[in-house]
């Protein structure tokens, strides 16, 4: 009988090493790792990268290919993820896109969308675009009907503003984060849209320009709002206050700016309205997607 | 240490023959192993069959520390966001020196005996390992054998071709310039 731990000395790491050339060990290695259960490496995939999961993953093995078909590994599609420069001697994410897969047609991120929306379908929950993607309205119309069950979604600047925008972010009825490269056209449309099927929203960010009267569309569209985030916007201290008090259940009113407009002084507010407001502020913020490609 | 009666102690098996004697308190922290306790089939030993010893040493290690964790933070009262901190590194360092075949191993290992935590860790390894690799580079490192056929690669490589198929807005563009 042998007690763990005592003078047993990492008994795991001589045993059994992968630098082992002996033939019997690398065959037993070989298929443990292909008896891996599925549930295990979906858990896994999930988790991985997008770049990784469109170029490299499949390729691996067929049964990692196959892991691949279940939509629970495309939950998240994030496309900040994906490398948009060369790196040493790697290429970027369209240039190895375009060869791994022999597209004889031109990238693009539409059809990237259309494709992993197909993939997902109802599981995804996460879409997250970086700011210069370009998305037809289109792929988005696409993508609202197979993946309806969206909870973030985080829209690139968009070119054309497209009549449907309304409708189409309409559809996602369960979002909880919504973030915004820019304000379209049809922002309070949008919104009005999106606040008479969606009850689920607490966290709004906007990473462009946001007018007082947009903003309070938000609030009045969504009263229980928890978390609001304008980035580059100014407003009246009147009216900074007066968001503040129409939404009560308001955790966090972030106005962390590009530039250093947003600083308290350049707002005269008293230092104690402030600190209340930064008060109300503090419950742990996942941060924006546009700035932190972490997350 | 909170408990002033006697520890009661459990008996486990690897799959290769080895027993263990483990507080009933580390054992617990695998909720497969609770499940069983809690049903009562106390005084035999408790044969675990698909571990091997010394992953089921790792293991243990684990639930041990898990065990320490929860007994000194109800004494002392930290702030959580260090002992948080403090988890992670923790976290980070048990699996450090870990290889790819053991890493396979304690994943199994950790599903088997529903250890969330572990599991956890052994996922977010494996992901950071695969971060950033090609194809190759990753059957390199878990020694996994490309078993496709060319025409079979052929086949998947062509398969995503439709979604870029007369793409409107990019026609739009380019007859736009």
């Amino acid at each position: 009988m042998a007690s763990a731990g005592g003078k047993r000395n990492r008994p795991w790491e001589e045993s059994y090493s992968v630098n082992d050339d002996d033939d019997d060990a690398r065959d037993i290695i070989e298929t443990k790792w292909k008896n891996l259960m599925p549930e295990l490496l979906q858990m896994i995939f999930e988790k991985v990268g997008l770049e990784e999961r469109i170029l490299s993953l499949p390729f691996v093995c067929k049964s990692w290919h196959k892991v691949l078909g279940s939509p629970q590994c495309w939950k998240s599609l994030n496309f900040q993820q994906l490398s948009r420069f060369h790196r040493r001697d790697r290429p970027n994410f369209i240039v190895r896109f375009t060869r791994t897969y022999h597209l004889n047609r031109p990238f693009s991120f539409s059809g990237l969308l259309k494709l992993l929306a197909s993939l997902g379908g109802s599981a995804v929950q996460e879409l997250v675009f970086s700011k210069a993607d370009e998305i037809a309205a289109d792929a988005l119309a696409y993508t609202a009907k197979m993946c309806p069950g969206l909870k973030t979604l985080a829209l690139p600047l968009l070119e054309d503003d497209d009549k449907r925008l309304p409708i189409i972010i309409s559809k996602w009825k369960d979002l909880e984060c919504f973030h915004m490269a820019d304000i379209p056209w049809r922002f309070v449309k949008v919104l009005e849209q999106l606040g008479a099927s969606c009850n689920t929203l607490v966290e709004f960010k906007a990473e462009a320009k946001i007018s007082y009267r947009e903003a309070t569309a938000i609030i009045h569209f969504f009263p229980e709002i928890r978390r609001l985030c304008f980035y580059d916007s100014c407003f009246f201290k009147e009216h900074l206050l007066k968001l503040h008090q129409g939404c009560e259940e308001l955790l966090l009113l972030d106005f962390k700016s590009v530039g250093k407009r947003n600083d308290r002084s350049n707002y005269s507010l008293s230092h104690s309205l402030w600190r209340s407001i930064r008060m109300v502020v503090q419950l742990p913020h996942r941060g924006t997607p546009y700035r932190n490609n972490k997350c | 240490m909170s408990e002033s009666t006697e520890k009661k102690m459990v008996r486990l098996r690897s799959s290769d023959g080895e027993v263990f004697e483990v507080e009933e308190s580390v054992a617990k922290v695998a909720k497969t192993l609770q499940d069983m306790l809690e049903e009562d089939c106390a005084d035999a030993v408790i044969p675990i069959t698909c571990v091997r010893a010394p992953i089921l040493t790792k293991v243990i290690d684990y639930c041990k520390d898990q065990v320490m964790i929860s007994s000194s933070s109800s004494t002392t009262n930290n702030p959580n966001e260090r002992t948080e901190q403090e988890r992670k590194a923790w976290g980070q360092k048990f699996m450090e020196g870990v290889d790819s075949s053991t890493l396979c191993e304690l994943l199994v290992a950790s599903n088997f005996l529903n250890i969330e935590g572990l599991l956890n860790l052994g996922v977010d390894k494996m992901v950071s390992m695969i971060q950033g690799k090609y194809p190759q580079e990753i059957r390199d490192m878990f020694n996994v054998v490309n078993d496709f056929t060319p025409e079979e690669e052929e086949e998947i490589r062509n398969q995503n071709a439709w979604a870029f198929e007369r793409d409107p807005y990019y026609k739009k563009r380019s007859s736009s310039k």
